[in-house]
């Protein structure tokens, strides 16, 4: 008997994708009603500007060039972004990683960096600019280090709390059986990285905020930093347009990690075949 | 008791006076003239004229003039203190008209140099500012006046919001800036070596301070009176410079900017106030032209946003020049 309701419900392929559509269908009809309402009040207002006019400034935007720079601003922006978002989370991972597993498998350097990681993570980056100024050109760099900020604290602490979760015998088995620090350290890394990996995709939110915010200091290029130059002239037909191009790199990346943790650990969600 | 009595209701009347109708949201930025708006207010200098015109102004201060901007553009505001530029380009998606002229920039805004001597000097190096609004435009003017080009002798560097501006060059990150009162002259102050190579003094009657209201505002005469009548206060006391009133509004805008008295004194010199009789004749014989050649000088050099398309026909004075009359209006 296949269950339609409740929490054993089977649903088959095509009504899955059809329930994943609905609410999209329903936002976009949401929209349309008060862009629509809003271009009867006033047919200039660029708050809420029309499909196709998103449309139309958009490829049009994207032919342009800089007057200056001779180069497509759309192409340059995207390249920034996508630049300081590789950097700031691998800086941010790696570091984690690295930081994570030795405090997590020495109590001496636990006590010594955890009480600093933990206080320091709760400090919004946000409200410290002008210390950040100190240490980062405005620019790039400030918005790696923003990046890094959101990102290391949380993953730092996600590790430290994994590794204690690894069966004390196991490491116990491993290191009688003969097997180096250096071994256990590695057979310990494996045994986590899907739930980091994990624990990544479910922080990516406050990677984008912290791309966004980073580059309104000062970066010159960038997805950011060209929002928040057109929301001053309320550009919103442009503006929209590059926030979907946000949300289309942010839903790749989100299933990139989960396509990894698939075919590399499938052991991790328990769907071994 | 009776003191009592009556004071308690004076304010019940006051709350039924008040609540029964009219409030105008102005919102501003950090700009001396604007921050004195925030000063009269707290001073207590409007509270007779909100009663008498029967209507309250709330204020809603941002940190950084383009948050400001944004606000009055979305229109959550319905007034906005703002540059003659910038009510062309920021403002242009909702139509608006100016209904104060307070005063034109005479100092205020400025090129400041960490070791700069000159503004010759600078070829090759960065500077930084909010690109595409007054400070660009008052960097075009200098580079001209200069003989440099604006845009190949230098590279001019972006950054959003002011406040940031300011905290990055007090890091010591960036060398060259373009901003304005009060954190011109908190940098400057900062140590001797800073100097202010250029200002708007070099161009008394460039930049324009005004209060813009939104075109569509309910009881747009009404607001308009009340804004008309605020500022004409303020004008009036900063005018007289001395007395009671102009005491506690020192001490109010002082603590607004969060300078000193004497730095207070010094940035309120560095913008022209018009007396009305002033402001009447810049209306009728500069503003025309000046906004035709800003105009000229914002679609020049890109300063309208790639979707933003301007009728220099749509820039249009009002009818009657006099104190009460309602300024410039942007279809």
């Amino acid at each position: 008997m296949r269950f339609r309701f409740g929490n054993r419900a089977q649903i088959p392929l095509w009504e899955k994708i059809l329930l994943g559509v609905i609410p999209f269908l329903f936002a976009a009809l949401l929209y349309n009603h008060f862009a629509t309402q809003r271009l009867i009040e006033n047919p200039r207002d660029k708050v809420l500007p029309s499909v196709s006019k998103m449309y139309h400034s958009m490829s049009e935007f994207v032919m342009k060039t800089d007057r200056h720079s001779g180069k497509q601003q759309f192409f340059e922006d995207l390249k920034a972004s996508v630049i300081s978002l590789i950097a700031g989370i691998s800086v941010a991972f790696v570091l984690a990683l690295f930081i994570g597993i030795t405090a997590g498998s020495y109590p001496l350097i636990n006590a010594l960096v955890m009480p600093i990681i933990t206080v320091f993570s709760a400090i919004p980056p946000a409200a410290i600019v002008p210390v950040l100024f100190m240490i980062a050109d405005p620019g790039y760099e400030l918005s790696i280090l923003f990046i890094f900020m959101a990102l290391f604290f949380v993953l730092v602490k996600d590790i430290v709390n994994q590794i204690h979760k690894i069966p004390r015998n196991l490491n116990t088995l491993l290191f009688t059986k003969g097997a180096s620090e250096l071994e256990l350290g590695r057979e310990n890394l494996y045994m986590i990285l899907p739930g980091i990996l994990q624990s990544l995709k479910i922080n990516l939110p406050l990677v984008w905020f912290a791309l966004l915010y980073g580059e309104t200091l000062g970066a010159q290029n960038g997805l950011g930093t060209r929002i928040f130059i057109l929301k001053r002239f309320s550009a919103n037909d442009i503006i929209f347009p590059y926030i979907l191009v946000i949300t289309l790199i942010a839903v790749t990346v989100f299933y990139g990690i989960e396509f990894i943790i698939r075919k590399r650990y499938a052991w991790y969600n328990g769907d071994e075949k | 008791m009776n003191k009592f009595l009556i004071s308690i209701l004076s304010m019940a009347a006051a709350a039924t006076l008040f609540a029964s109708e009219c409030e105008l949201t102005l919102t501003t930025s950090a700009y001396v003239n604007w921050n004195a708006v925030n000063a009269s207010k707290k001073a207590g200098l409007y509270d007779a004229i909100e009663k008498e015109n029967n209507c309250r102004l709330k204020i809603v201060y941002y940190p950084d003039y383009l948050q400001s901007l944004n606000y009055f553009s979305t229109g959550s505001a319905d007034a906005v203190t703002v540059t003659n530029l910038d009510q062309m380009t920021a403002l242009a998606s909702r139509p608006s008209v100016s209904v104060v002229l307070q005063d034109y920039s005479n100092g205020n805004d400025g090129l400041i140099s960490r070791h700069g001597k000159s503004v010759k000097e600078l070829k090759g190096q960065d500077i930084w500012m909010v690109t595409k609004s007054i400070s660009e435009q008052l960097w075009v003017k200098i580079a001209q006046k200069e003989g440099m080009d604006p845009y190949r002798d230098v590279t001019i560097k972006h950054m959003d919001l002011d406040s940031n501006l300011r905290a990055a060059y007090d890091a010591g990150k960036i060398n060259n800036i373009v901003t304005w009162n009060p954190a011109l002259e908190y940098l400057v102050q900062q140590t001797d070596s800073h100097k202010t190579l250029a200002s708007s003094a070099d161009f008394p009657g460039l930049i324009v301070d005004m209060i813009v209201m939104g075109k569509n505002v309910a009881d747009f005469d009404k607001k308009a009176a009340l804004l008309r009548a605020c500022w004409d206060r303020t004008a009036e006391v900063v005018h007289a410079g001395r007395g009671k009133d102009y005491n506690a509004f020192m001490t109010a805008i002082a603590d607004d900017m969060g300078s000193s008295l004497g730095e207070a004194k010094t940035m309120l010199n560095g913008a022209k106030i018009f007396t009305p009789t002033e402001e009447t004749d810049f209306y009728a014989h500069e503003l025309p032209e000046l906004q035709k050649d800003t105009y000229k000088l914002a679609a020049d050099n890109e300063f309208l946003a790639e979707s933003v398309s301007y009728d220099l026909n749509g820039v249009k004075g009002g009818d009657k020049a006099t104190p009460q009359s309602v300024f410039f209006e942007i279809h």
